[in-house]
């Protein structure tokens, strides 16, 4: 799951569940803020915490993302509508990844849909949406509450993200699975998660819980707390976009373009075969993207948000989010160029005192893949 | 006035159980008067239509009303307000019976401390008095007039009705053309209160205070919150742009267009039905494709035009897994505050006003001072019954027998509008006095000692202001009084919060959630109050526009 952009300038962020056992493993002391709730950017380092997920299993405080529990016969059909995860066709146990549109198609947020039984679904999203959620819900019989400040959620990255959850107690058959369990005694719900190449577990529990189960992960050996920041090269790695950094929330329109699944390289999320969803009418009838948010890797190991993205020496974009990766011994960004200018070969300026510019090009990342995969199949429909 | 009863419709075959029906171009849902507008030019353009009513009475429920015995009044609207001019000669509702017996209203105001001032229903033609002309801020009403109707001629297609698939401009697309005079003066019009446009023109007066009454009547906007101005715009928009109807008394009343526009259906042979009700429209591939039926049976179209209310649509019809989210918030509102009343009386005797004898055919106002309806109107918002009420008051006989030597068979019957009143649509008795007392106290100051002459009369209230104003029950007979009134809560819904507020509600409603041959044209696509049928004019017209494109009406 992504988390929302930080919002350094809230005040006085509450602590997550889990903020105890983080600030007490947290050496390099260094938070930040997402959706009100404090969270750990590095434990030790980048470097460190890379090199533990790629060998075996870390955990992340995953306390500030937003839960909503959805109940009621019409559930999975609100869901349906508010979603682009096919809700309907979930069973018991089943997860997927869908987008939350408006009616013109344009991308508010990120979201995953888990049915954890016939009436009751899990919704995660990276921002809340208290407001929409009640605009969704009205003429459907559901009830549903924004539960993220009564559980604690944690997520198991790595290779051995699965096998150190199944040694606590939770056991999950596979990819897009949601199982529960226990974890020393505490009811957990357990989803598999896929981080890009790197697979996953998120573990939600109830708040009071949330001690008990990390010092229960953290006795396994060779496991080790991540921060935000190494999620971060996770995420782009992974090419998942991030809502407020990549691009506007279409909620909060301040931006004129309106980004459509296709303009966030995830058409794939939003396939108008699925069946009605709110922002199919509007998809239907969209133009195609004038701009595009694209993965790049740089040729350089510094780069910063809001540097320009040259083609054939021209102004056609701008970077949006951008990590070191240690793996790939370079920047990978995230970055919004015109759909026009992805023909010629691209440049980032470095920030100051260097100023030159440096070799970018495009990343292929799962997300891509699958964008890809999706296009041509379409494509061979249509033909 | 008409008493004549509409003939009666046919109820029509009935879909049975089990039968799918093919074959159909168009099918209309909901028999109100827009309903009925959007029938006949479908049909009359050629499409095979189909008129579904929830009710037997076509036409709209309880357009005429009984008040004693042989006393039939129109009940609801009881003056039409811009009719659709391209209705009207593209029906030809001339040829079935519709005859004005005024087209343009002259109005005479009436004010606390002030001679009445009459304005003719022409904007051209300026005070029908040169005694007007003498009063003090005449020449600057005069010269504010002039530009606002110029500023309403220019806004007045946009207010018309909503727009269907991009046809016709929107508010700000015609300020934004204007030229550079007109538009700072444009927005102001369509976004500033009353008090904030007038308080520069007029330091008080009778003349700000009809400007005052007219802007706010029978809306939810107060003259000093925003967008109220665009209450006036809207009210002389007709006037402005030449319109015949803009403020108009048909023979018969109002309900004489509706019946008009049921010999129209009938004559162009739409497959009327009625009482039918229906299930559910269907949607395939997020295009329209039939409506199902309660009774089981379903009728096969590719085009729906919709003319009940846009909640029955997203509750029952569409259901909210077809509607997307953003058309539900937008159509969806929440209750209003305020709401107008209505009085119908019928007088022990014939009118008569003495020398201004041509008075009692014309449109009576009475404007409170602009600062009393402030006042009410705060008043009214906190759930009390206001003492000043702006009044609209018609003597129907006198109208239609205006020009005749004598008033000896003017019809015995006023009807009356006050506004504005708190919405409550459950009123305890002590409401319902301090309703009944305020009405008739301000009557009073348009018909002197109207109280000695009340034969019956029925006042009912908490009524919507935007549509007609409710069913009749359950009533409530005045213990007090018994001979002279009934007193009726009608629980319809409130006044909408201001013409701008209508105006974007309507063309949101108007989209219906952008569904592929579904066409919206119920109440929340009319701006204004009156009886105008442009939704349903227009709804037709971008259903054949559509069915045509695809090949489905030829």
């Amino acid at each position: 799951m992504i988390f929302a952009a930080d919002d350094p300038l809230r005040d006085t962020p509450k602590p997550t569940a889990l903020f105890a056992a983080a600030a007490s493993y947290c050496e390099a002391n260094a938070w930040t803020s997402v959706n009100g709730w404090s969270v750990v950017r590095l434990f030790t380092s980048v470097e460190e915490e890379m090199r533990a997920v790629r060998s075996g299993a870390v955990i992340a405080d995953l306390g500030a993302i937003v839960r909503y529990a959805v109940r009621g016969e019409d559930a999975a059909e609100m869901l349906a509508r508010l979603t682009t995860a096919p809700a309907m066709r979930l069973k018991a146990g089943e997860s997927a990844r869908g987008l939350i549109l408006t009616d013109q198609g344009a991308v508010i947020d990120l979201a995953e849909v888990s049915r954890l039984s016939d009436e009751l679904f899990l919704l995660t999203t990276p921002h809340p949406h208290g407001r929409r959620m009640r605009l969704a819900a009205r003429g459907f019989n559901v009830a549903y509450d924004d539960i993220s400040a009564q559980v604690a959620a944690l997520g198991i990255f790595g290779p051995a993200a699965r096998e150190t959850a199944a040694k606590t107690g939770v056991d999950l058959a596979g990819e897009g699975a949601t199982a529960s369990g226990h974890v020393r005694g505490v009811e957990t719900a357990a989803r598999s998660t896929q981080f890009g190449a790197v697979p996953g577990v998120e573990l939600v529990f109830p708040r009071e819980d949330a001690l008990t189960v990390w010092e229960r992960l953290m006795r396994v050996e060779g496991v080790c707390p991540i921060g935000l920041d190494t999620l971060e090269v996770l995420r782009i790695e992974s090419g998942a976009p991030r809502t407020g950094a990549d691009f506007i929330s279409a909620e909060h329109k301040i931006t004129p373009h309106v980004r459509t699944p296709a303009a966030l390289g995830l058409p794939h999320l939003a396939p108008l075969e699925r069946g009605w969803f709110n922002g199919r009418r509007g998809l239907r009838g969209a133009a195609k993207p004038t701009r595009r948010l694209v993965a790049l890797t740089l040729d350089t190991e510094e780069a910063a948000p809001g540097g320009a993205v040259l083609a054939d020496a021209r102004p056609a974009g701008r970077i949006t989010t951008c990590a070191y990766s240690p793996a790939a011994k370079r920047v990978i960004a995230f970055a919004d160029v015109a759909a026009a200018a992805l023909k010629y070969p691209l440049e980032v300026a470095a920030p100051p005192p260097a100023e030159e510019r440096v070799r970018a090009a495009l990343l292929e990342t799962p997300e891509s893949a699958l964008a890809r995969d999706f296009l041509a199949m379409q494509k061979k429909s249509t033909e | 006035m008409s008493t004549d009863a509409p003939s009666p419709v046919s109820a029509g075959r009935q879909t049975s159980a089990g039968r799918i029906e093919g074959g159909i171009d168009a099918v209309v849902i909901g028999a109100g008067p827009n309903g009925l507008a959007a029938a006949a030019s479908l049909a009359r353009a050629g499409a095979r239509t189909v008129l579904l009513g929830a009710t037997a009475d076509i036409g709209g429920d309880g357009r005429r009303r009984e008040i004693a015995p042989g006393v039939v009044v129109n009940d609801g609207e009881h003056l039409v307000s811009h009719l659709d001019a391209t209705l009207i000669s593209e029906l030809g509702l001339y040829k079935h019976g519709v005859e004005y017996a005024a087209r343009r209203l002259d109005t005479t105001y009436f004010f606390d401390d002030e001679p009445t001032i009459t304005l003719s229903g022409d904007p051209t033609q300026g005070f029908q008095s040169p005694d007007v002309a003498a009063l003090p801020h005449a020449a600057a009403f005069q010269r504010f007039f002039d530009e606002m109707i110029r500023g309403a001629g220019l806004l007045a297609p946009a207010l018309a009705g909503p727009r269907f698939g991009g046809k016709g401009a929107t508010l700000d697309e015609i300020i934004e053309r204007a030229d550079d005079e007109m538009r700072p003066r444009l927005m102001r019009y369509a976004s500033a209160s009353v008090d904030a446009v007038l308080e520069p023109v007029f330091d008080g007066g009778a003349f700000r205070d009809l400007l005052t009454a007219e802007a706010t009547f029978r809306q939810g906007a107060g003259p000093h919150e925003p967008f109220s101005f665009l209450g006036l715009i809207k009210r002389f928009s007709g006037e402005s742009a030449g319109l015949q109807g803009a403020v108009a008394y048909p023979v018969g009343g109002p309900a004489a267009v509706v019946d008009a526009l049921r010999r129209v259906v009938q004559n162009a042979r739409v497959d009327i039905r009625a009482p039918v009700k229906v299930r559910d429209i269907i949607i395939e591939y997020d295009k329209v494709a039939g409506v199902e039926l309660a009774g089981g049976g379903q009728i096969r179209t590719s085009i729906v035009v919709y003319a009940e209310s846009v909640q029955s649509l997203l509750s029952n019809a569409l259901g909210a897994e077809d509607v997307d989210i953003e058309y539900q918030r937008r159509v969806a509102r929440p209750a209003g505050a305020i709401a107008s009343a209505q009085a119908l009386i019928k007088l022990t005797k014939a009118p008569s006003a003495g020398d201004e004898a041509s008075a009692l055919a014309n449109r009576l106002v009475y404007a409170p001072p602009a600062a009393a309806l402030r006042k009410s109107f705060n008043d009214a918002r906190a759930g009390a019954v206001p003492e000043k009420l702006a009044v609209e008051a018609i003597f129907p006989g006198a109208i239609e027998r205006a020009g005749a030597d004598d008033n000896d068979d003017i019809a015995p019957v006023l009807s009356a509008i006050a506004h504005p009143l708190p919405f409550d649509p459950a009123p305890s008795q002590e409401t319902m006095d301090a309703v009944e007392k305020a009405v008739f106290d301000n009557l009073e100051l348009i018909a002197p000692g109207l109280a000695k002459h009340i034969d019956v009369a029925e006042i009912r209230f908490a009524a919507g202001a935007g549509g007609v104003f409710g069913a009749p029950s359950p009533a409530v007979k005045d213990e007090k009084d018994a001979k002279s009134v009934l007193l009726t809560a009608a629980p319809r819904g409130p006044a909408p919060a201001n013409v701008f507020d209508q105006w974007a509600r309507a063309n949101a409603a108007a989209t219906a959630s952008d569904v592929d041959g579904l066409f919206f044209c119920g109440p929340e696509a009319e701006i204004g109050v009156g009886l105008s049928c442009t939704a349903g004019r227009a709804a037709a017209a971008a259903a054949l526009r559509y069915g045509r494109k695809k090949g489905r009406v030829s």
